[in-house]
């Protein structure tokens, strides 16, 4: 059989019709004998990049703009509010360190060395007589953030605040940082505040009778959306990102292949919070953990869409992310990008999961009674 | 549209000229996101140029990372040793970052601070030193600071076996960065 006879795959199209390739061919050759081959490839490829371009519009639509439930998204706003809310008040812990005058790096510096990059902060044109007080409102701001307070607005000030820590103190920054950013920007952009916030809260039904959802606090009163979708897909879609390039970037080390990566990273005696230098006697250990974060942070891209890989998948994330939170320490970072891999997880599991959470809340709430 | 048209096609409650912005709008962002780990060295002029053009988009939103985390492969730890002296000559010691400093994150906080000086630009180096030693006098009360780059290395898994251990003396190595007076230089 020639490949052009061979069936195309089916995207879950438009249409049902199923794609003839021989049909195409009756359509692109005339009867008439003085057709020529050219006029007949044209008419195959002419038809072949029309239903090419239609297979792949209807595919894009799907994956962008097909509504989606907000619940996962609300959830990852609440886990990733917190982390701000903390992450930034562990600044304040020795702000004048950090943004006085005589700061380890002083305003005017930092700003030299991002002279040529496109980047703003508050803090390069806020006066350092009102630096604490705006420090405190920061706070305030991601606390309502976190707790879905006028989201729409707190969102877009969360964000700002985060981009503008982010750019003053850009060498004190790591992982955390970004995927903070990161996934703040997504829930800018999206309606983060549409389940599990004071917002959607306000919302509820306010009709007596019996609640038609299964939610009965109203946190998720705001439906399936597609701006929920496109917020979540891009979400899905960076965490791939992060992933890939993180492998790749790995790939360019000698010890990555040689195995020893995973070794350098325990025996570096400024990251370690677990001793695990016991492992030089088992080096066939070290080598298998190298050898598996490079093969997962690289084909995370592909087997988290795969239905039946995605849990295992997660797995991995939560498995390595709790290993970098024991052993180097990194607790916010580790949470942070498990936070972020939570978008994989269905919305009727977080559903579920919150319920039951709530649901135990109100047992314990009656027997107190 | 049919209710049944509407679950079919779902995306048609955008007018179509929205869609296809919006449709732009996604795909350069996720070109966007790419580009700034696809131009990290070694890369070619052309992926170079083109997160050139993306950069102030990528920028301003705080996208622009390379992710390679631990990449290309787990190095050696730059930290800072200090020495402050006092009017009345008496010194005070300390190394940045030191395992007191707590919560974590401040700790990794400082980490960084020191792990940043072996990519600062050549021409800002000078400056970026001279304000940790003022961060340093300040933090110590002392006007005289002298600063020390400790480059700290990983034992291999042969040396532990045989007993060296990661604070091993000789995985240290120091360079003097200069000495700092608040009356002169700060």
């Amino acid at each position: 059989m020639s490949l052009m006879n061979a069936p195309l795959p089916q995207a879950p199209t438009e249409s049902s019709e199923p794609i003839d390739i021989d049909h195409w061919q009756k359509i692109g050759s005339t009867p008439d004998s003085s057709a020529q081959s050219s006029t007949e490839h044209r008419g195959v490829f002419g038809q072949y990049v029309n239903e090419l371009g239609r297979q792949a519009s209807s595919v894009w639509n799907q994956f962008w703009f097909t509504p989606a439930d907000p619940a996962t998204l609300g959830a990852i706003r609440v886990l990733i509010g917190a982390m701000l809310v903390y992450t930034h008040f562990v600044w304040g812990l020795d702000f004048e360190s950090f943004f006085g005058p005589e700061s380890w790096v002083t305003n005017e510096l930092v700003q030299r060395y991002q002279q040529n990059d496109w980047v703003f902060s508050f803090w390069f044109v806020l006066p350092h007589t009102y630096a604490y007080p705006v420090h405190l409102a920061c706070l305030g701001v991601l606390t309502l953030f976190t707790f879905g307070v006028f989201t729409r607005v707190t969102s877009l000030l969360s964000l700002l605040i985060v981009i503008s820590y982010a750019n003053r103190l850009p060498t004190a920054q790591y992982g955390l940082d970004q995927i903070n950013g990161i996934l703040m920007f997504y829930l800018a952009v999206g309606p983060s505040g549409a389940a599990y916030s004071i917002d959607s809260w306000l919302r509820r039904p306010k009709e007596s009778g019996p609640r038609t959802t299964a939610h009965g606090f109203g946190w998720d009163a705001y439906g399936p959306s597609i701006h929920a979708n496109i917020a979540s897909r891009l979400i899905q879609l960076h965490m791939c990102v992060i992933y890939l390039f993180a492998g790749l970037g790995k790939l360019q080390g000698t010890a990555w292949w040689d195995g020893n990566a995973m070794w350098l990273a325990f025996a570096n005696r400024e990251y370690q919070t677990l001793d695990m230098t016991w492992l030089c006697d088992y080096p066939w250990a070290v080598h298998v953990m190298t050898h598996f974060t490079i093969f997962w942070e690289l084909t995370y891209c592909v087997f988290v869409w795969i239905p039946v890989l995605t849990p295992i998948v997660l797995f991995f994330a939560v498995v390595l992310h709790v290993g970098i939170g024991l052993c180097m320490g990194m607790w916010t970072f580790a949470l942070a990008m498990i936070f972020g891999n939570l978008i994989f997880v269905p919305p009727d599991i977080v559903r579920r999961f919150v319920s039951r959470l709530t649901a135990r809340r109100h047992r314990v709430k009656s027997f107190g009674r | 549209m049919s209710t049944a048209d509407q679950d079919d096609r779902p995306w048609d409650a955008i007018p179509q000229w929205p869609r296809r912005i919006l449709s732009a709008w996604l795909l350069f962002h996720v070109i966007a996101i790419a580009m700034p780990p696809l131009s990290i060295p070694p890369t070619s002029s052309l992926l170079g140029e083109m997160a050139g053009l993306i950069a102030p988009y990528a920028q301003a939103l705080q996208l622009d990372h390379g992710y390679h985390y631990f990449a290309p492969e787990p190095g050696e730890s730059t930290l800072l040793e200090f020495t402050a002296t006092r009017r009345d000559g008496s010194t005070v010691h300390g190394m940045m970052p030191h395992r007191g400093i707590w919560p974590r994150l401040l700790y990794h906080r400082h980490f960084m601070l020191t792990e940043s000086m072996g990519y600062i630009p050549e021409e800002l180096e000078e400056e970026w030193l001279r304000s940790y030693a003022r961060c340093i006098s300040r933090k110590t009360q002392c006007p005289r600071v002298e600063l020390t780059r400790v480059l700290h290395y990983m034992p291999t898994m042969e040396m532990v076996r045989e007993g060296v251990t990661l604070e091993n003396p000789d995985s240290f190595s120091r360079t003097l960065l200069g000495v700092y007076d608040r009356d002169e230089h700060l």
